[in-house]
C-alpha cells in the first residue's frame, strides 16, 4: 500500500489564494472601510481617491499587512530552523525563549539609554537572541532532553527581566505590552525594507540548506557520514534564525507560537523534506499572522488586541497537542 | 590502488571521561569483509566513529587512503567511506525512498537519484517499500533501508554498526550475503558484529578488539578461536564442525 500526503503544489497554491484573500480583506477592514476598487485605485490611479483614503490605503494598512506576511514568514523559518537543529517538534523561538531574549536586551538597552528608533536597537536585540540561544545549544548538546524545559524556564526568566528593565527605563505600560505580546501596529516602510531584506537573506541561507537539515533530522552519525559539516550548518542556521528573531523582536515584539505552528501543519501535509516544508511553512506562516491581525483588529474596533493573544490562543493548544504525541509516542 | 585502505597510527581518544584507545595501530588492506568484535566497551563503535571523523583524533593518526583524515573535507571522506550506524527513527516521517536518496547529499544530487535510489532498494530487497514512512516499516526493513542508504552513496568503504540487530534470521542471512557480495565486488566492507558464528561463517577477516587495544587481528578462523574467546569474553567455547561448516558453541 502506497502512503499517500504530499501534495505540495496545491498546498502551496491554496495557501496563496487564502493569503490574497486576507490581504485585500486586510486593507478593507478597520476603523475606516475601504472597497477593493478604492486599493486598486489607490495603487494605479491615487489622484482618483480621497489624499486621506489613499494616505491609509499606501501608508498604513499595505505595510501592516506586508509587514504581517513578512512577520509570520520570519517566524515560520525561525521555527523550521529551530525544530530541525534541535531535532525537536516544539522547538520555536518563543517557546525556548529566544525572542525573549532579544526583548530584554531591547529592555537593557532602553535602560542604558537607546531610543526606539535608535539603529543600534536591532544589534542590541541580536546580542540578546544568539546568547540565548547559545545557552540553548550548550544545554541540547550536554542533555537533549531537557531542552524544552530550559527553553521554558529560560523564556519565563527572561520575560519577567524584560518587564523590569522596561519598568526601569520608566517606560509607559503600553510599550511592556508591545514587546511581551507583540503589535504590528509601528509598521512602516522604512522597516518593512529591513525586514524584507532579512527575511529574503535568511530565506535563501536556510534554503540553501534544506538537504542538510533533512540530514540533521537523523542522528550525527548518519549525517557527518554523509559529508556534511554538522556543526558548521547547525551555527549558520542558528546564527540566521537569531538575527531574524532579534529583528521580528525590534519591530514587532514577541509573537508566539505561529513559528511552532506553521510546520507543525505543514509537515503533516507534506512531509518533513524540507525543500517543500520551509517554503510552506513560511506561507503559512504569513496566513497565520495575516488572520491573527485581522481578528485582533476586528474585534474591539476601533481599538485593537495585541496578536500575541490571538496567536498564543491558536497556538497553545497545538503546543499540547504536540506533547501529548509525544509522551504518547 | 592503496595497499591498506585505512591506516591507523597511534590513536588514542575516547570520549571526555572515558579514554578508550591508547596508541592503537590497525591497517585494513583494501576488499574483504572484516568485522569488529569484542565485548561492550572495548570500543568497536568509537573505532568507526574515528574513521568517518565524528571524534576527532590528532593529525597523522588515521589514514584514509593514504590521506591524513584531518586533511581531509567531510565531503571527501563521504565520497569514500559511507556508514550505518544504531540510529532509530524518532518523529521523522521520511518515506523509504527520501531517506535513501539523502546518501547522494555528498554528490549534491538527491532530488536527481531515482535510478540509484531504485538500484538500492532492489539490492536490499525492499522495493515495495519505498513510499512507506520509516516510521511505520519493522525494526528489520528499517536496517535494510539504512544499508540501502548506505549503498547508494557509492563509496569504496561501508562502515555498518552492528547492521543485523532487529533482523530475523532469515533477513541476517540476506543482509550478510549481500555484504559479502559487496566485498567481492571489491568493496571494503567493515562491519560490528556481536554474533561470533555470523563472523566465522561470512567474514574473511576480524578484528577482536578488547579494552581498547586490538587483542587478535587476521583470517577469521586464526581470531575467533577457543582461546581468544575465552580471554577476551570470559566465556567457555567450543569450535565444532557440522556438514563441514565451523560453528562455536557457547
Amino acid at each position: 500500500m502506497k502512503e499517500t500526503r504530499r501534495r505540495p503544489f496545491a498546498v502551496g497554491i491554496v495557501l496563496a489564494a487564502i493569503l490574497v484573500i486576507l490581504a485585500f480583506a486586510g486593507i478593507c477592514l478597520g476603523s475606516v472601510r475601504i472597497t477593493v476598487s478604492d486599493i486598486v485605485r489607490a495603487v494605479f490611479n491615487p489622484s482618483s481617491i480621497s489624499r486621506n483614503t489613499a494616505y491609509i490605503i499606501r501608508n498604513l494598512r499595505i505595510p501592516r499587512i506586508l509587514s504581517a506576511i513578512l512577520t509570520g514568514a520570519s517566524l515560520a523559518l525561525c521555527g523550521v530552523v529551530f525544530q530541525s537543529v534541535f531535532r525537536n517538534p516544539m522547538a520555536d523561538s518563543y517557546v525556548l525563549g529566544v525572542s525573549s531574549g532579544a526583548s530584554f536586551f531591547v529592555g537593557l538597552g532602553f535602560v542604558v539609554g537607546i531610543s526606539f528608533v535608535d539603529v543600534s536597537l536591532p544589534v542590541v536585540a541580536f546580542c540578546g537572541s544568539i546568547l540565548t540561544t547559545a545557552l540553548l545549544f550548550l544545554i541540547s548538546r550536554r542533555n537533549t532532553g531537557t531542552l524544552l524545559l530550559s527553553g521554558i524556564a529560560l523564556n519565563f526568566f527572561l520575560s519577567a527581566m524584560t518587564t523590569l528593565t522596561i519598568y526601569l527605563s520608566n517606560r509607559q505600560a503600553d510599550n511592556i505590552l508591545f514587546w511581551t505580546l507583540g503589535s504590528l501596529g509601528s509598521s512602516s516602510w522604512p522597516r518593512l525594507l529591513i525586514l524584507c531584506v532579512v527575511t529574503i537573506a535568511a530565506t535563501l541561507v536556510v534554503g540553501r540548506n534544506t538537504e542538510a537539515m533533512d540530514l540533521l533530522l537523523m542522528d550525527d552519525s548518519t549525517a557527518i557520514s554523509s559529508g556534511l559539516n554538522v556543526k558548521a550548518v547547525r551555527i549558520i542556521l542558528l546564527v540566521t534564525a537569531s538575527i531574524v528573531t532579534a529583528t521580528v523582536v525590534c519591530f514587532c515584539g514577541i509573537i508566539g507560537f505561529v513559528g511552532l505552528m506553521s510546520p507543525h501543519f505543514m509537515r503533516i501535509l507534506v512531509g518533513p523534506k524540507h525543500r517543500r516544508l520551509l517554503p510552506l511553512s513560511m506561507l503559512m506562516g504569513a496566513v497565520i499572522l495575516l488572520f491573527a491581525d485581522i481578528v485582533c483588529r476586528s474585534l474591539i474596533a476601533p481599538s485593537e488586541l495585541p496578536i500575541g493573544i490571538i496567536t498564543s490562543v491558536l497556538g497553545a493548544p497545538v503546543f499540547l497537542m504536540l506533547l501529548r504525541r509525544k509522551r504518547h509516542g | 590502488m592503496a595497499e591498506n585502505v585505512i591506516r591507523i597510527n597511534g590513536l588514542s581518544g575516547g570520549y571526555e571521561e572515558n579514554t578508550i584507545f591508547k596508541n592503537l595501530e590497525l591497517s585494513i588492506p583494501e576488499g574483504g569483509f572484516t568485522a569488529i568484535a569484542g565485548p561492550n566497551g572495548a570500543g568497536k563503535s568509537t573505532l568507526l566513529k574515528y574513521l568517518i571523523k565524528e571524534l576527532k583524533c590528532d593529525d597523522n593518526s588515521v589514514f584514509l587512503m593514504d590521506n591524513d583524515i584531518n586533511s581531509m573535507r567531510q565531503r571527501e571522506i563521504a565520497r569514500l567511506i559511507s556508514f550505518q550506524s544504531q540510529y532509530n527513527p524518532k518523529g521523522d516521517e521520511f518515506t523509504v525512498s527520501e531517506a535513501v536518496a539523502l546518501g547522494r547529499f555528498t554528490y549534491g544530487d538527491v532530488r536527481f537519484s531515482d535510478d540509484k535510489v531504485r538500484k538500492a532498494l532492489q539490492m536490499t530487497g525492499i522495493e515495495h517499500l519505498a513510499d512507506k514512512y520509516i516510521t511505520r516499516i519493522s525494526g528489520g526493513e528499517f536496517q535494510l533501508a539504512m544499508l540501502a542508504r548506505t549503498i547508494c552513496q557509492d563509496t569504496r568503504i561501508l562502515c555498518l554498526d552492528e547492521p543485523v540487530n532487529n533482523l530475523d534470521p532469515r533477513h541476517q542471512m540476506m543482509l550478510l550475503k549481500l555484504l559479502r557480495q559487496l566485498a567481492s565486488e571489491g568493496r571494503t566492507i567493515i562491519c560490528v558484529l556481536h554474533d561470533l558464528n555470523a563472523i566465522l561463517w561470512n567474514c574473511s577477516r576480524c578484528i577482536l578488539l578488547d579494552k581498547g587495544n586490538v587483542f587478535a587481528y587476521g583470517e577469521t578462523k586464526s581470531v575467533l578461536t577457543v582461546e581468544n574467546i575465552k580471554t577476551v569474553y570470559g566465556i567457555d567455547a567450543e569450535i565444532i564442525e557440522h556438514k563441514g561448516k565451523l560453528t562455536i558453541i557457547y
